[in-house]
């Protein structure tokens, strides 16, 4: 389960935003992974996440999913500390490599993006017309009407991508977290990936954080960038991201940064 | 043709035939959610253990299916237990299975060893179910098959999507003792069709049989029920009309099927991958 079950849960305050890190530390088996983190994500807001492989950046998502507890601070959810947090069904999360399943598994469109109203009705509860037209609305949103009837291991990558998203926003969150939701994905595909998510945000007023090892595109398509290497080197515009002395510092020096990754191979694993 | 009719006019065939036909429907069902989960192993170590229960019923008087049950699930029970407790997940596995297993060789020797009733339920005794096993088989046939069809888009999202499911609240780990507990009564249900040593084998090639027809998961599920009944109706009349081992011949024709469906599906992919690619992305 996500958090402490002996907390009490609290109402959501719904002025505050939508995530707060507060001087977050964490630490595993005696090795530093995050120090003194803090960070907000407003609402509405699209937030980067970006820093070299072991920086942290998975960590901090988990913290903020409520997967694992941080050594130090507090990590709160629409002005709810994670532990008393019970809404989880606003948040839904893509994790890394989500689209790498196994290719035989037999699902299709249609079931698995309705499989996102499951979270929404929680257990014990039948799926009706609305959820089957909230489904419906997500695969037309994410541009896969057509394809409805697919089994989702015979997609591309990036139509598997638009599934997944197709999945969690039939949910109808408030914040959907991706974690290197383009790693493996063509140009093409991740040009789309960021136009979706523009639409999604316009059209549901969706929050989204999104780790990325991919520094040139992201700074071009999301608002703000948190720079993450153990500690947060960075948390501002995107824009700021231009400056050269900053990636230094980010990446320690002697290291070269290729700002547009899109020709990289995708990066697995951190 | 006469001969079948014939056959079936037998109550021991019909007791035989019915209760194998209900089985296939648990089978067939929990059978593609184990091939998904990759929890195979779990039904044969379940099935292992509840030969413990088999000999604890025989050795003290009781009915040895219902012992049966009440062991394999609290092995299923414990074995979740020791892997939460960070024992490596096969090793978990390996210890209840052989603890069930040696406990019930241990009672058999005190008994005074291998009897009839204790080599009918290694060796397939379908042809031998009586009515009471008949109302006990419906009865808990009929809550394995509720409770899949309440938890089915619960058992599909902790497949699918673990993670996922983990972060939008869903109770997982109940879910996951949930699926075990399932398992390991359907085990001991199957084991009254083809015996202890080939129960997995009749939840799990069904449902592999089914997975090369490449459909989603609910035709997945349909296609697993059809095959397994299918495979259990033809091993009982061959192994009828060649006076065969019945839970044998079951497995057999349930393997000759999966055989089938993968040479068909291989020839399909391979007129596929020769052609023109079927899913160019779209722009």
């Amino acid at each position: 389960m996500s958090a402490a079950s002996v907390a009490v849960p609290l109402p959501p305050n719904e002025a505050a935003p939508v995530v707060r890190v507060r001087r977050v530390s964490l630490e595993r088996e005696g090795q530093e992974v995050l120090r003194d983190v803090d960070l907000s994500v407003e609402r509405g807001e699209i937030l980067g996440i970006v820093g070299p492989n072991g920086g942290g950046k998975t960590s901090l998502l988990r913290l903020v999913l409520g997967l694992e507890r941080p050594t130090a601070g507090e990590v709160e959810l629409f002005g709810v500390p994670v532990s008393r947090f019970r809404e989880w069904r606003r948040i839904a999360y893509i994790p890394q490599h989500a689209t790498a399943f196994d290719p035989h598994f037999p699902a299709i469109v249609r079931e698995v993006v309705l499989l996102g109203r499951v979270a929404r009705r929680g257990a014990l509860h039948w799926l009706g017309a609305e959820d089957r037209e909230a489904a419906r609305r997500a695969i037309e949103l994410c541009g896969l009407s057509g394809l409805e009837g697919r089994r989702v291991g015979a997609l591309s990558g990036g139509e598997k991508q638009r599934v997944f998203i197709a999945k969690a926003i039939a949910a109808r969150p408030d914040l959907l977290v991706m974690d290197e939701p383009t790693a493996g994905v063509d140009p093409e595909s991740e040009r789309r990936f960021y136009d979706l998510l523009s639409e999604l945000r316009a059209e549901l007023g969706l929050t989204v954080i999104l780790v990325s090892h991919d520094l040139g595109v992201v700074s071009a398509r999301v608002d703000r960038v948190a720079c993450l290497n153990r500690t947060l080197v960075y948390h501002g515009p995107a824009a700021a991201l231009e400056d050269k002395d900053l990636l230094g510092r980010l990446y320690g020096a002697g290291r070269v940064v290729i700002a547009h990754g899109a020709d990289e191979p995708p990066v697995h694993g951190h | 043709m006469a001969d079948l009719v014939t056959l079936f006019q037998y109550g021991f065939m019909q007791r035989a035939l019915l209760a194998g036909l209900l089985i296939s429907v648990v089978c067939g069902l929990l059978g593609v959610f184990v091939v998904l989960r990759r929890t195979a192993p779990l039904g044969d170590a379940l099935a292992h253990v509840s030969f413990g229960g088999v000999a604890l019923g025989i050795a003290f008087g009781f009915l040895p299916l219902y012992v049966a049950i009440v062991v394999a699930v609290a092995g299923g029970i414990a074995m979740r237990l020791l892997q939460e407790r960070r024992l490596y997940g096969e090793l978990s596995l390996m210890i209840v299975q052989a603890a069930g297993l040696a406990g019930g060789i241990v009672l058999v020797s005190l008994v005074g060893g291998l009897n009839v009733d204790i080599l009918s339920f290694l060796f397939a005794p379908i042809l031998t179910v009586a009515w009471s096993d008949v109302t006990l088989i419906v009865g808990l046939l009929a809550v394995t098959v509720a409770v899949l069809a309440v938890f089915y888009k619960e058992f599909f999202l902790v497949t699918f999507d673990p993670e996922g499911a983990r972060v939008s609240g869903l109770p997982v780990r109940a879910l996951d003792l949930g699926f075990t507990v399932l398992t390991a009564v359907t085990v001991v249900l199957a084991m009254r069709v083809v015996g202890i040593l080939l129960v997995s084998a009749l939840i799990v090639v069904p449902a592999a049989t089914a997975l090369q027809l490449r459909l989603g998961l609910r035709g997945t599920l349909v296609a697993a029920v059809a095959i397994a009944s299918l495979c259990v109706a033809a091993g009982l009349v061959l192994s009828v009309f060649l006076n065969a081992a019945s839970g044998g011949m079951i497995v057999l024709v349930s393997i000759a099927a999966l055989l089938a469906s993968m040479a068909t599906a291989g020839a399909s992919t391979r007129a596929v991958s020769r052609g023109p690619r079927s899913s160019q992305p779209r722009a």
